[in-house]
Formats: structure tokens, sequence, C-alpha cells
């Protein structure tokens, strides 16, 4: 029965006096003390100091500040408690829960920092992202241990609070969600503490709650506004406010308890009586504390009158305090010790037995299992391990079998152990199927039923720190008894095996391993029976034979005298089995070779046993005192025997003492001998007499006997016969018996194997309906008839907060995540009119639900509830609505579209016409619907080729679109309209329906008319039109930018327009942009743009914003005009004009040196003057001729007959004779000044000085190509005589150095006596024609 | 012209238009210089330039046609000092001959007196 019953723990300081009567080392109480290791230091004495300060916990979440404030609203600011209010904080924020918890209080409310002592009347809050403990009547604050959403603060606190007030500590479990404070409650109990629980449905979020009530660890479960008066009368009991005087309250003391142990045992069918009694007395104590009862007595009268306290009390007697692998190393130890070497020794397929008793819910046979399972895994083995846990609480079997356990139960696990042997469900962990069937859980009470058998391993912790000494004996030696030889037990850390050393040899001391030695001993182990009362059982042996070690002196003194007096004796009883020896009785008693004996007539010495068989049967026969005589064999000595029956004993069953002493004659024989004693023969012949005669009797006796023995041999013959007949009736029956028992057997074999086929088939249809259901995704519920819930598929949980401990609460009890306020209603109508209920129900989240109600019918069609099933609806529902609006849709765009639509039927008459229609064609609805297509419109429809058209649409389901019509209206003249038409796609075979739309397309085709104008301007304009979008992408490419830019559409349109700017100018395409993307327009903007084959174009841009119909600007359109040959004219303008400026200069340099040389050589002013005036001219004369010929160039005779003009004087005077040659400019000009001198001089000296004097201008040109030369002679005749003149002036110079250097030839002046001869020769190479660029 | 503050320069003139290469002559003479050498062609210019011997030269920018850039080259590689003369002004020069003094045509001795003691000082 025992589970790890965790049973008040110490009493903390202040309780030591009632402890102290606990003398022995390995009491519960210590040894408890010592399991926890070192979370109870030496401090416990200060925690007195504020243990006098109740502190109580307070955990909450979700809608904990709701629940907080109603608690605070009525909880007096003078109670002289602490609370410490834990709560989920945002770690980020700072908090303003002790503001807020200060609006509903008078008393201070404070937020947490480390350190701080508890004061009374004080409400301390958490402060964000820490844990927080109390410990030695202090508040510690650390940084938080687990990662955020993971933690679980207020089971943090409520453990420090057990720690530190023991059973005064008390916490209170408010609105949350999740499991936090759960395993927290279980440490509190364990100490003995309170736990106050608020009430689900009075908490905004329940999750808490409900898991800390569905884990058995609320002592009440309230209101928070119903918890201050509990709280004070809890702390203001006698069992937390003077524990000592518990044994004062209860003045019947012992007697008190003992009865409320047999309440406990004949109501609740528990025996506690080998528990623990201090250990009893305090949680019956905290009983009374928590139902706030003064004393036993009414206590035992509660007891007496509430089935519910005595379940409550047994259960609070065994609450059970286990975990997962509790006590890590001594699993580690286990592991290592015992499991390994096992695993190692077994073949795969082995069978290994494990008995975990008082299991409580199962944590520690799981874990022995998932330790065998990775250690055999970890082997590559498989044995076929069984692992029995029993305990005798059924409600923690069934926990146990279910094997689901809160997150905070297996945080600790390694990740591989969690996965490997754990299912995730919701908050909670369940423990695999596999892991659960090979765990068998039954009930079994440890101090009462038989143990198992042949077991390998007996993990019995911390069970015996709660029993009584002997009870532990006991358990042990059932342990020893249970397990097969070298089998393994494994205690908890306070338990040891006492004084059994000679059943257990020790593994591990520290980790309390034993191994069982020897074989099993029968006998050893000693079952109470069953029931009953059994009380007298212990006292029926004749133990007050026994010497007692306190005896009065009387009693002494009497055996001495005994000793001393008292012949040698032995007490036996019927059967002649001795019980007792007194004195010495070796000389007449034997032990004989063989088995050991008691037997009296065996252990006689020979020559005894005879007589003492009839002395005794005598005695007992006539019930007298009968002393016979005889004589030992061996040595001859003769020895009197006295039996005397003993009065003592009331029964049947008597005892007879045998007394032995040597002969001595007897006064009655000395007289008998007496007158014979004359003689010797005479005394030899009746010593003789006398053996005979005594011999006589004897035979007489033996006869006697041998009679009686024949007799009773013969009634005994006839008694066995009768027995054995009976025997043989008996066994004949039994063989009956067996038969039976053999055929029931198979029966039962038969039976057996059918329910395990059906079970197999049961659990297939489990399997099938779960997947099913699960499969299905309706939502399925079962309730019964009170409405509480029978089974839920998982899908249910889209709709209500179900877990599985739900199962058989009442559906009205949770909040639903759909609005549906018929719920019960109509689950009442489907129970009474046993009718099908359906409605469609929106769930929070959007989506829809057919709720279906149905009678649960039984097989055998009893009603037993309902079936409610959710199926999602939301598609079907969207799909309706979808349908709805696409009608709606399609509806309105019908209405409101511009285009005008008209709706025929089969016989193409006008089912509907929308507005656009109707303010076209300038007609009513009226004179529209149900009218024939042909006759509208003045029947302007009715034509060959649409009646052709429209009868394809109907008969061959095909339509038609740009059916083009031109048509007069009355106000707006001709225009065109389009038609278009189809049918309309219906399914079923519904009535045919075509649509047909009209466009009037009269203004598009006068804007695409005017589009067309315009393309051709553009495709045929010289000038490059490009357009662009704003991200200068181009999209239009005419001739003119083809022939410009080198690129044709094809190779630019689509891409950056950038390929025809140069590189160094790509920044001005995005400064154009923007301007345009601004709405600018850009004129002549000139630029250099690239061709295609690279060479720059130099070009004029004239770029306009190009806008949509709503005038945002969407691209540029761009006109690029060649503005190359633009260019260069202007370049050679410029340089004409340098070149200009040259030659000016040039001129006016020329003009200096003629000036310069006809100054300084001439004779006077005058002359001077007209020299300088003559040169100029002469100059000028050549300049002329060169400007005449565009500076390309001058014919030589041109040039000669210009320059000798001025001279002629009128009259023919020159011969100028010679071939047509060109000459460059330089050539022409330095010529020209050359005959200018020539000519000044012979008018000044030679022959045109005179009236007769002439000259000959003569040339020739000689020779081809390269080589070719002109040869030019002037020669003067007529005129005076001429001599060498005595310098040379400057005419000779100029000629001289002008012809030689200008020409490079010769030249060659004479003064011949008829006159100056002139000779030129000069190379004249052909290839000096043409353009020079001369200056 | 007054007496010059430096030597009297053997100098090397190229000038296409003879009545200017004339008139220069004459100055440089009034000047005190003594004109060694003439060039009317950029061919007979480079080849003078190369091997002529004189320690001054008065360039034509464009000689018949031919800017006289070689020649000037030519000098700078000798180290010989020289000045261009020009219609077009200074702007006609190039990148490199910026610092070369420039005659303006039409120019006066004073000019040329300056010019060549710019040169020479250069």
């Amino acid at each position: 029965m025992p589970d790890e019953s965790k049973q008040l723990g110490v009493r903390s300081g202040r309780m030591s006096q009632a402890s102290a009567s606990q003398t022995t080392a390995e009491t519960g109480d210590e040894a408890e003390t010592r399991a926890r290791g070192g979370e109870q230091p030496a401090t416990v004495i200060d925690s007195a100091v504020a243990a006098d300060v109740p502190v109580i916990g307070i955990g909450a979440s979700a809608g904990g500040i709701e629940a907080l404030g109603r608690l605070f609203d009525v909880m007096p600011a003078d109670s002289r408690c602490a609370f410490v209010v834990v709560l989920h904080l945002d770690p980020k924020r700072e908090s303003e829960m002790a503001h807020i918890l200060g609006g509903r209080t008078r008393m201070a409310v404070v937020q947490v920092k480390d350190g701080m002592r508890i004061a009374p009347d004080h409400v301390y809050v958490i402060a964000p992202d820490t844990d927080l403990e109390v410990r030695d009547g202090g508040l510690h604050v650390s940084p938080p241990a687990e990662p955020h959403g993971q933690r679980h603060p207020v089971d943090l606190l409520f453990s420090s609070l057990a720690a530190d007030q023991r059973e005064g500590a008390i916490a209170i479990v408010l609105s949350g969600t999740g499991s936090n404070g759960t395993e927290g409650l279980k440490k509190i109990r364990a100490v003995g503490g309170m736990s106050l629980v608020q009430a689900p449905e009075t908490a905004k979020f329940d999750g808490m709650p409900r898991s800390a009530i569905s884990a058995g660890m609320a002592d009440h479960v309230l209101a928070p506004e119903d918890m201050p008066a509990r709280v004070a009368a809890y702390v203001q009991h006698g069992y937390v406010a003077a524990p000592a005087e518990i044994k004062a309250a209860s003045p019947g003391g012992q007697a008190t308890l003992d009865q409320v142990l047999e309440i406990l045992r004949v109501r609740g069918g528990h025996d506690f009586r080998s528990y623990k009694h201090s250990t009893i007395t305090r949680r019956i104590h905290r009983r009374l504390g928590l139902r706030n009862i003064e004393t036993l007595d009414e206590y035992l009268d509660e007891l007496r009158t509430s089935p519910d306290e005595v379940t409550t009390l047994v259960g609070d007697l065994m609450i059970s305090v286990t975990e997962f692998f509790r006590d890590a190393p001594a699993w580690a130890a286990l592991s290592e010790l015992v499991i390994a070497p096992m695993v190692a020794d077994r073949e795969t397929g082995a069978t290994i037995r494990v008995w975990a008793p008082a299991c409580s819910t199962g944590e520690e046979p799981y874990s022995i299992a998932m330790l065998m399972t990775e250690l055999a895994e970890a082997a590559g083995k498989r044995f076929d391990v069984k692992v029995f846990a029993t305990d005798t609480q059924e409600g923690n079997l069934r926990k146990a079998r279910d094997g689901i356990y809160p997150a905070a139960a297996v945080a600790g696990f390694p990740p591989a152990r969690l996965q490997r042997f754990f299912e995730k469900l919701d908050g909670s962990f369940q423990v695999t199927k596999e892991l659960r069937d090979m765990i068998v859980f039954a009930p079994q009470n440890l101090l009462r039923d038989p143990p198992f058998s042949r077991l390998d391993l007996v993990s019995c912790r911390n069970l015996l720190i709660y029993l009584e000494p002997e009870a532990q004996r006991r358990i042990i030696a059932l342990c020893h008894f249970a397990l097969r030889q070298g089998g393994h037990l494994f205690l908890g850390n306070a338990e040891t095996i006492g004084r059994h050393d000679d059943l257990f040899e020790t593994v591990s001391k520290k980790w309390r391993i034993y191994r069982k030695l020897g074989q099993t001993r029968h006998g050893i182990v000693d079952f109470p029976p069953p029931r009953g009362p059994a009380e007298s059982r212990g006292t029926a042996e004749p133990a007050s034979l026994r010497p007692e070690a306190t005896a009065p002196a009387a009693e002494i003194a009497r055996r001495a005298l005994l000793e001393l007096y008292a012949p040698a004796s032995v007490l036996i009883d019927q059967k002649h089995r001795v019980l007792y020896f007194h004195g010495t009785t070796r000389d007449y008693l034997e032990h004989p070779p063989g088995d050991p004996t008691r037997d009296l007539l065996t252990l006689a010495r020979g020559g005894l046993s005879a007589k003492l068989r009839v002395a005794i049967r005598a005695a007992s026969k006539g019930n007298r005192r009968v002393a016979v005589d005889a004589r030992i064999t061996e040595t001859g000595d003769s020895v009197t025997m006295t039996v005397m029956p003993l009065p003592t004993s009331p029964q049947d069953d008597r005892f007879l003492l045998v007394s032995f002493a040597p002969t001595v004659p007897s006064p009655e024989r000395v007289q008998a001998a007496t007158p014979e004693e004359a003689g010797e023969a005479a005394s030899g012949e009746r010593a003789l007499q006398d053996e005979l005669r005594a011999t006589r009797a004897e035979l007489q006796m033996a006869i006697e006997h041998l009679e009686t023995t024949n007799e009773e041999l013969k009634s005994s013959n006839e008694e066995i016969t009768s027995i054995n007949e009976e025997l043989q009736s008996t066994n004949e029956e039994l063989e009956t018996s067996k038969e039976e028992l053999q055929s029931f057997n198979e029966e039962l074999n038969t039976v057996n194997s059918q329910l395990q086929h059906k079970i197999g088939e049961l659990e297939n249809a489990t399997n099938d309906l779960n997947n099913l259901l699960a499969g299905s995704e309706t939502a399925t519920l079962f309730l019964d008839l009170d409405f509480r819930i029978k089974w839920f598929a998982p899908a249910t949980r889209d709709l209500f907060d179900f877990v599985w401990s739900d199962v058989g609460r009442p559906i009205a009890h949770f909040a639903r995540k759909f609005s549906d306020e018929n719920l019960l209603r109509d689950a009442d109508t489907v129970t009474k009119k046993l009718s099908v209920v359906e409605a469609e129900v929106s769930a929070d989240d959007g989506r829809w639900y057919l709720r279906r109600m149905l009678p649960y019918r039984t097989q055998d069609n009893r009603i037993a509830g309902l079936v409610m099933t959710f199926t999602d609806i939301t598609d079907r529902r969207r799909a309706a609505d979808a349908v709805n609006e696409a009608r709606i849709y399609a509806e309105s765009i019908v209405q409101t579209i511009r285009q005008p639509l008209l709706i025929l039927d089969g016989a193409l008459r006008v089912r509907s016409a929308n507005p656009a229609f109707y303010e076209l064609f300038k007609v009513s609805r009226e004179e529209t619907q149900g009218r024939q297509i042909y006759q509208l419109c003045g029947a302007q429809w009715d034509t060959a080729e649409l009646r052709t058209l429209m009868d394809n649409v109907i008969s061959k389901d095909e339509e038609f679109t740009g059916f083009e019509i031109e048509q007069d209206f009355h106000d707006s003249g001709r225009r065109s309209i389009l038609l278009n038409a189809r049918k309309l796609a219906r399914e079923g075979g519904r009535e045919e329906l075509i649509l047909l739309g009209i466009e009037d397309i009269t203004e598009r085709k006068r804007s695409e008319e005017l589009g067309r104008r315009l393309s051709a301007i553009v495709a045929s304009s010289d000038d490059a039109i490009i357009s662009k979008d704003l991200a200068g992408t181009v999209t239009s490419w005419n001739w003119g930018a083809e022939q410009l830019f080198g690129y044709t559409a094809e190779e630019i349109v689509g891409k950056s327009i950038t390929i025809v700017i140069p590189s160094d100018r790509h920044d001005e395409e995005a400064g154009i942009l923007d301007r345009i993307g601004r709405g600018e327009h850009l004129q002549h903007y000139e630029t250099i743009r690239c061709r295609k084959d690279g060479s720059p174009v130099w070009v004029s841009l004239t770029i306009s914003p190009l806008r949509d119909a709503r005038g945002e600007v969407v691209g540029a359109s761009k006109i690029a005009r060649d503005m190359t040959e633009r260019r260069r004219a202007e370049e050679h303008r410029e340089i004409l004009v340098g070149e200009l400026n040259h030659r000016v200069k040039n001129v006016m340099a020329t003009v200096q040196a003629v000036a310069a040389q006809t100054l300084s050589s001439a004779t006077s002013v005058d002359d001077a003057r007209a020299s300088f005036e003559a040169r100029l001219i002469a100059l000028g004369k050549a300049h002329d001729l060169l400007t005449r010929e565009n500076w390309a160039g001058a014919d030589l005779r041109d040039i000669v007959a210009g320059t000798v003009e001025p001279h002629s004087g009128g009259s023919n005077r020159f011969r100028i004779e010679g071939p047509p040659l060109r000459l460059l400019p330089g050539a022409a000009l330095s010529i020209a000044m050359a005959l200018h001198e020539l000519a000044t001089n012979a008018a000044k000296y030679g022959a045109l000085s005179t009236e007769e004097g002439k000259v000959d201008i003569v040339w020739e040109v000689a020779g081809p190509g390269k080589d070719r030369a002109l040869s030019l002679r002037w020669t003067e005749s007529g005129g005076p005589h001429v001599a060498e003149p005595t310098h040379k002036g400057f005419g000779s110079r100029l000629i001289q150095r002008v012809l030689a250097a200008e020409l490079s030839g010769n030249v060659s002046v004479s003064y011949q006596p008829t006159g100056v001869v002139c000779t030129i020769d000069a190379p004249m190479p052909e290839e000096q024609e043409g353009p020079n660029g001369a200056d | 012209m007054g007496p010059t503050d430096y030597p009297a320069k053997r100098v090397l003139i190229v000038e296409d238009e003879v009545l200017i290469a004339m008139h220069l002559e004459d100055m440089l003479a009034s000047l005190g210089h003594e004109v060694v050498a003439a060039a009317t062609r950029i061919g007979n210019a480079i080849e003078l330039a190369r091997e002529g011997d004189f320690d001054f030269a008065i360039l034509d920018l464009n000689v018949a046609g031919t800017k006289s850039f070689p020649v000037a080259d030519i000098l700078r590689q000798r180290g010989i000092p020289f000045a261009f003369a020009t219609g077009y002004g200074s702007e006609g020069l190039v990148d490199g001959y910026r610092d070369v003094p420039v005659l303006e045509k039409p120019y006066a001795p004073h000019d040329l007196e300056r010019t060549i003691a710019r040169a020479v000082r250069g």
C-alpha cells in the first residue's frame, strides 16, 4: 500500500522538543532530513525568528492581477502575515505591480530587493526577470536560472517556502495558464503546509488552478475573496501557532489516535498501524488545522460522519512525493553496479523482473524501465523486461498507467531521453506506449498482500522511513523472499536493511544497494491474516513459562528450592511431546540418533519407556498421580517415575509432569520384606517372587494394555478404513474436481484467448476509430446525459480548451472558442426528443462550423448521451459567399461598365440591358426588354451578316468579336459600332444566354486616324524623334533617329537611351530626366551624342514630357537634330577669322617692310610717297587676283598683265607671251612684286622712260612632271642706254631675294646696253600646283 | 636704336615672307645683331637649326603653311634661345611653348629688342 508517502517532515527548529522522543538514529524524520541534502542547513534555528510571521506565497500569471485584487480587497491589513507575490512579468519592462496592488490593500506593498527581511503586514512583489526565494526569513533575488519561457518562478518560490516555513508554509495558486505552481505545491504539501487554489470557474485563466487541482495538490479550492478567512483560521490554529501542544490538545492521547487509525482501517480500508505514530499524529494535526478543528475528539466525530474526510485523510497520509531519477547519484550507482552487469550477463531475450512496490504515480518504475532500455540498447540487446509497479492507491495507479507528466517533471532530462521515451501533449509529456507496456501496474499492499517472486531487482525507496521498525523488518524479509538468488534491493537514501545483514550483503553502502544472500527461507515471512481481529494471536503461546528477568525474590527462592529439591522433571502434553525440561534429566533421557524429536518415549533411556507409557496412560486416564519403578537397562539403576496430570489448563489439552528419581525402598516394601529377612534363600526367593509378581503385574498390564491397544487398533483400523474410504471418495472428488478444474482451466484459456483476440480487435477498432476521428478532422465530442465529457477527438481542441484530464467534467464549464448560445439548449433537445440538431456556428478565429448533435446510442439501443460533431464548413461558406460576391460583382460590373451590354436569350430577345446601353442608344427599358435584337435601333442591325454570326453563336457555340456596324443616330450622326457576342457558359442544361457587347468606336477611330497621321509625320521626319520612359528606356525610334544614330529601332527600343550618350555625358541624361519628370520642356539643348560606329555627333535636342491620361509624366519625347554641319561651319568660320587676322597682320608686316624699305632708299618725300603708293598698288593688284581666285592661286599671265598694265601708259609697250601657268599665291605675289620693281625701274631709267621703249615678257614652261621648270625673261629695248647702278636699291634686292627665296630659282639681272634683261629660272613641278595653304 | 646690354647675337631667322624677312634683317642689323642664316621653308629651317652656328633664332610660327614647332624642338635641345613671330598672337602656341616669347606682327624695332632681351635672359 504505502507509496512513497512523504508525510510531514521535520518539525523545524521550534519543533525539536516534539521530536526529542525519537531516540533512534533511523527515525523517518531525521532520515528524511538527511535525504534532503544540504537544503536544510544549520540555520534552521534562525528561521524561527522570522517564522513568527506566517509567510504566504502567492503565484499567479495571466488574469492574476484581477484575482490578487479580489484577494487583497478582503485580506485584513493587520493579519500579521507577510505575502510574497510571484507573477509572470515582462522581463524587459519595469513592473507597476507594486503600485497596482498598493491600491487594493492598506498593507505596505514593495517590489522585492535582494536580502530584504520579511516583516508582517507587508506584501512583497517579485521584480521583473528575477527568481525569488524565501530563505532564513529573508527574500533572495537571483537572476533567472532558466531561459525565458521555461521558467517556473512560482514552483521556485513554493519550494523555497516549503523548505523555510515547513508546515507553516501557505501557498496560493491564482489565475494563470500552464502548470506553474503545481510542482511547488507538492513540496508545500510534503512538509505539511497548506495549499489554496483559486476555483477554476472564478479564474480568468484556469490553467494553473486546474493543473494543481488535477494533481490533487489543492487543500482548498476557493474564490480569491474566500481565501483570507481560511488563511487566518489556519495561522491561528494550534497546528501552526502552537505545534508543541498537539498532545495536550488531545487528552485521550494514544487511545484517540488509535481510534482514528481504527476508523481509517475499517472505513478507509487502510491500515496505518505500522506507520510511525509521530508522523501520523502531525499529519492528522494538519488536517485539524486545515479543517479548523481544535481537538482530536471533534475530529473523530468528523471522521465518523464524513466519508470524504476519511478519504482525504487517507490521501494526505499517503501523499506521494516522487520524481524521475530521484537522487540522481543513487541512480547512477544503480545503473553502474546492478543494471549494467545484469545487461552484460544476460543474453538477448532473457527475462528481467523488477518490482517497484509503493510506486506512487509511477515515476520510479518508469525510471527503471528507461534505464534498462537505454543500457540494453547501448549494448545492442533486447530483454523481456517486466516491471511490476504496485501501490495501494488506485488513483495513483491510474495516473501512473496514463503516464502523463507535467513539463516540469521531465525538465532535467537530456533531450535524447525525452525524445526516446516521451510524446509531447500540449504542455505535458506522455510516456510512450512501448515503455508503458513494459510496466504492469497493480494494486498491492506491501504490508498485507503476498509479494511477487523470482525478482532481479526490488526498488523500495523511501517507504521504510515512514514505518515502525517492526514493519520495516518485515518488509526487508519480504524483499528477501521476493528476490531470486543474487537479486538486488534498492532502498532510499535514509533506509537500511537494519539487522538483516544475514540476508543481504552490501553492494553500495552509500546508495543503499544490497544483494540477496543465500536461499529463500520460508518461515521468516509471516503474513498476517487478511482480515479480522487477530490481536490475541501473539499472546496465545505459553510465554509465561519463559524465565523472566525481573522475577521477585519469592520467585528466586522458589527457583532455588526447585533446583535443590525438585526431581528432574519434564512437562509433556498428551502426545508425549516434551514442552519443558527441569533439572538434570540426562540420567533418564537420551537423544537417540536421527531426527531431533521431542517425543518423551523416544527420549527415555532403555528400559524406561514401556513403564513410562503405562504410567502416563494410567495417570491420564485416572487423572491421578501414578508412580512406577523401572530399571535402566544400561546401568541397572532403578528409577522411580512419577506422572502427575496438571490441572492448570482448562482445555482438554492437558499437560503432565513426569518426574524422575532414583528408587528408594518404600516403607511398605520394607514392611513386606521383614518376615522374610530370616533366610538368605528365603530372601532370594522372595526377591524372585517379588519380581515374578511384578512381572506378572506387568504382564497383566501389558496384556491389558495389549488388549486395549488391540481394541484401540481395531477401532483405529475401523476409523482408518472409514477414513480411507472417505479419502478415496475425497480423492475421487478431487479427481473430478481436478478434471473439472482442468476443463475449467481449458475453458478459461479459451476464453482468455478469445478475450485477447477481442482485445486485439478492440484495440484495432479503437485505433481505427481514433485515426478515423483524428483523420476526419471532424471535431467529435461525446457527452453523457449530464453533458459531461465522455470522450473528445483531438480536433475538438480547436473549439474547446480541453486536456485529457477534462474527461468527466461538464461541458458547460468550458469556455468556447466559438459563439453558440444554443449549445446546451440544443443538447437538451437532442436528449429529450432524440432528434438530430444542426446549427452553423462561427468560431472566434473566423472559421465556420456545422455543429451537429445526435443521440449517442449504445448497442442495446439505449441513449447514453449525445454525440456532437463540428464540421469545418468555412470553405463551403466561403464558396457560397464567393458565389454571391461574384454575382454581385458581375452585376455591378455590368451595371457600371460604360460599354453597353445586352443579355439575350436563345431567341435573341433582350433579357436585360445595362444603363450604358440605354444611354448610348437613347432608348428606354420598355422599348428594349423583350424585343428581338433585329428590331432594335430602327432595325439597323437586321443584316444578313449579323444574322449568320448570331446563328453561329447559338448553334455552334462560336463567338465573334469586332463586328462593325455603321449606324445613324438622331443627334450625333453616323457612328461606328462594334458588336461582340458569346454564349454564357451555363452548367446543367439551363437556358442559354448570350452576352452581346456593344462598343462605340467612333471616337477611337477618329483618334486612330489622327494617330496614324502623326505616325506618318514622325516616320517621315528627318529629325530623330525618340520617346523614352522616365527610366531612360527607349520606347520608340523613328527613321530619322535610325539615320542620325545608325541604330535601327529593333536594336534600341527597350534599351537605355544611354547607348547613344558618350560615357562622359551620362550624368547629363539623369539631369534631363529629372527636369522632364518635373514637367519642364527643354528647347535647343545642344550636346554631343554617339553614333553606332562610335563617332560623335552634335545634336540639338528638344525634349518634352509625355503624360498619361491623368497628366502624370510617364516619359519624354525627344527631337534630335544633327548639328554636325553647323558646328563644322562654325569651326571653319573661327579658323577663317583666325586666318584672316593672321593674314591681315602678315600683310601689315609686309606693308611695314615695304614702307621701311621704300623710306630708307627714297631720295625725297615725294619720291618715297610715289614709290610706296605704287608698290602698295602692285601688291594690292596681286592680292586682287588671288582673292578673285579665292587665294587658290593665279595664272602667270594675269599676274604679269595686271602688274605691268599701270606702266603701259595707254599704248601697247609690252609684249607678253607664254603658256598658261598656275602659280601658288606666294609665287604669284613674289613675281608680281618683282615685275613691279622691274617696271618701276624701267619707267624711271629704262625702256619705259622713252616713248619708243618696249618690254618683252616671255616665258616658257619645259620638262614633264617634277622636272617642269619655268623660264621667264624680261627684256627691255628701245630705251636709253643703261648702266649698271652703283648700288643695289631696294628693287633689285627685292627681286633677287624674293624670287630666289620664293621660287627657289635663279634670278639674274643684267644691264645690257639695250636695256635691262632679267631672267628667272625656277623649278615648277606640277605637283606644286593645286591647293596649298600658303600664307 | 640704342646699345643693348647683352652681347650681339648671331641670329637665325625663319620667315617665309621675303619682304618681312628683309625688314627683320634690317632691324636686327640696326640693333647690332648679325643674321647668319635665313630660311623661308621648314625643311631648310630644320637643317639650319640642326647645323647652323648661331646663338639666337626668330621663328615665324607658320612657315608656308607648316608650323615651326619641329624647329623649336631642335633649338630647345641645343639650348639656343629663340622667339616666335606670328600674326595669330600667343594663342596660336601649343602647350609646352607658352613660355616662349612671342613677337606679334607687325612689330616695331623696340618690340624686337625687348623680345630678344627676354628670350636671352629667359
